[in-house]
């Protein structure tokens, strides 16, 4: 029975711990403008361009040849390939305390390219749902057609429809960050919608329609809208303000934030920034006639040092009161992650979180430390 | 063209830890909150265990999910997690404040303890009555 728990809780723990980290934001303004400057997607992650996998080459201790799987496999000229394997072991506390490891990502990406038309696939295993498991143990969790003005260029105008993330916030790697699990883009929120983006080095601006996944029990079951802008006002900085609307059958929420990035190339700094004020409103029904309105606030500082050619520290500080009328709501964490870039293809991580409530008062603390291997196809 | 210093980044970290001691301060030791399935489901099982990996509808991890009102209802009535009027002996509850390890019910939710006021908030619904079952 202890043995049982314990690996039941392991699962759930790093079921929640674990996740789909692609991108890192912490690149921006310190590699390049955009995250097109690296990426294929408007919105960044997942297949990287010819220049990001020029990052991926220098950000790395041993160099190796980038390209999917070393150049070795040849793809035509109009299919680009690649894929993540991610996983992870270490110790967590919530407060239960459990040692464990974890696959956290297995994925293969495919984008085909015809003039400006590009198809763009994810595939990949997915946990299966309770009672469904043979029909949910496979997913392609992104796939979208994509129109983009410049042909293999990284500006102007971008549209998609199909399934993604839609566009909103900082876009963090790092899932379990409250601005992304509390702030409108939770892990697996994926889902059918229609994106206009136009990004440009100096300011980019994205708009995204969504609505509930028709097809699968979903994670998240909103129609809604939503709109991130952001304005580099030098080559060091920028600011940026986000929107979003969502609708469910029980209730509405609007979330309104701004971000803000400041490179500090004299320090290898960069600092990123973002709060959003979200306001819920429960439907009323004849057994709630009340409904119900709390008030939330959530944000992230984030400290990304490049402390050499190859390793990167994070420092984040996050805060998130789900009611900010009632005292003791709010919860704090300390985050810090180390990454180690051993090859192109090869990243280590260290990552490690303190969480708190109501500053100590509100509930247990919690924590994990967790080292990640990550294999970039 | 702004320049490094120091002292920059450390009046930085002092004005977050200050802000961030200020808005935990914030609030009324009151709390209102409808003691509804609705609300209750919206505002603490939806955000704290209707996550994409553990009681979603995506996920159902042992058949639960509480990602939705209407999820919610039937996960509790299906498998009697809650007796009205009876929070103590409702298993709702019970893992909500479970100290974990051997004999115990394993404690919930699993990857982020839930604050102390949300845990009472599902005390005072059951002890109601649990209004919406």
């Amino acid at each position: 029975m202890r043995a049982s728990l314990i690996a039941l809780a392991a699962l759930f723990v790093i079921a929640a711990a674990s996740g789909r980290a692609a991108a890192y934001p912490q690149f921006q303004l310190t590699q390049d403008q955009t995250c097109t400057g690296c990426h294929l997607s408007p919105a960044g992650g997942n297949l990287l361009n010819e220049n990001g996998l020029a990052v991926a080459e220098s950000m790395s201790q041993l160099g190796t040849a980038p390209e999917f799987f070393y150049g070795k496999v040849p793809t035509p000229g109009w299919l680009t390939l690649g894929g993540d394997l991610r996983g992870a072991a270490g110790f967590i506390s919530t407060p239960e305390k459990v040692l464990a490891s974890f696959p956290m990502q297995i994925e293969l990406y495919a984008a085909a390219t015809y003039e400006s038309f590009s198809l763009h696939v994810n595939f990949g295993p997915r946990p299966s749902q309770f009672g469904n498991r043979a029909a949910t143990s496979v997913w392609a969790r992104e796939h979208y057609l994509m129109w983009q003005q410049e042909a293999g260029g990284s500006s102007g105008v971008y549209v998609r429809a199909g399934r993604f993330m839609p566009v909103f916030g900082l876009r963090l790697a790092e899932h379990p960050v409250y601005v992304r699990r509390f702030g409108g883009t939770p892990l697996y929120a994926e889902t059918y919608g229609a994106h206009v983006a136009y990004v440009d080095p100096k300011f980019e601006i994205h708009a995204t329609g969504f609505i509930e996944d028709p097809l699968i029990s979903p994670v998240a079951h909103d129609n809604g809208a939503a709109l991130y802008a952001e304005l580099r006002v030098s080559p060091t900085a920028a600011v940026g303000g986000e929107f979003m609307f969502t609708d469910s059958e029980d209730d509405k929420k609007i979330r309104a934030g701004a971000i803000g990035k400041l490179a500090i190339p004299a320090a290898n700094l960069l600092l990123q920034t973002e709060i959003q004020f979200v306001n819920q409103v429960i439907d009323t029904t004849p057994t709630n006639p009340v409904g119900g309105a709390p008030v939330q606030l959530v944000g992230y500082l984030l400290g990304s040092l490049t402390l050499n050619d190859f390793l990167l520290l994070d420092i984040g500080v996050g805060h998130y009161d789900s009611n900010v009328r009632i005292k003791e709501m709010d919860r704090d964490s300390v985050d810090v992650n180390l990454h180690y870039f051993l090859t192109s293809h090869v990243e280590l991580s260290l990552t490690n979180r303190f969480e708190m409530i109501g500053l100590g008062k509100g509930g247990p603390s919690s924590g994990y430390s967790l080292v990640q291997l990550h294999y970039r196809l | 063209m702004l320049r490094y210093r120091p002292r920059m980044h450390r009046l930085a970290v002092a004005v977050a830890a200050l802000g961030l001691s200020g808005l935990a301060a914030c609030g009324s030791e009151e709390d209102n909150r409808p003691r509804t399935l609705e609300y209750v489901t919206a505002a603490v099982l939806q955000p704290s265990c209707g996550n994409a990996q553990c009681h979603s509808s995506f996920r159902r991890v042992d058949d639960y999910a509480f990602d939705t009102v209407e999820e919610s209802k039937d996960s509790i009535t299906t498998y009697q997690l809650v007796v009205p009027t009876d929070p103590e002996s409702s298993l709702l509850y019970q893992v909500l404040i479970s100290p974990g390890g051997e004999n115990n019910v394993p404690r919930m939710p699993y990857d982020q303890p839930i604050p102390d006021r949300d845990i009472e908030l599902i005390y005072h619904w059951i002890q109601d009555g649990a209004d919406g079952l």
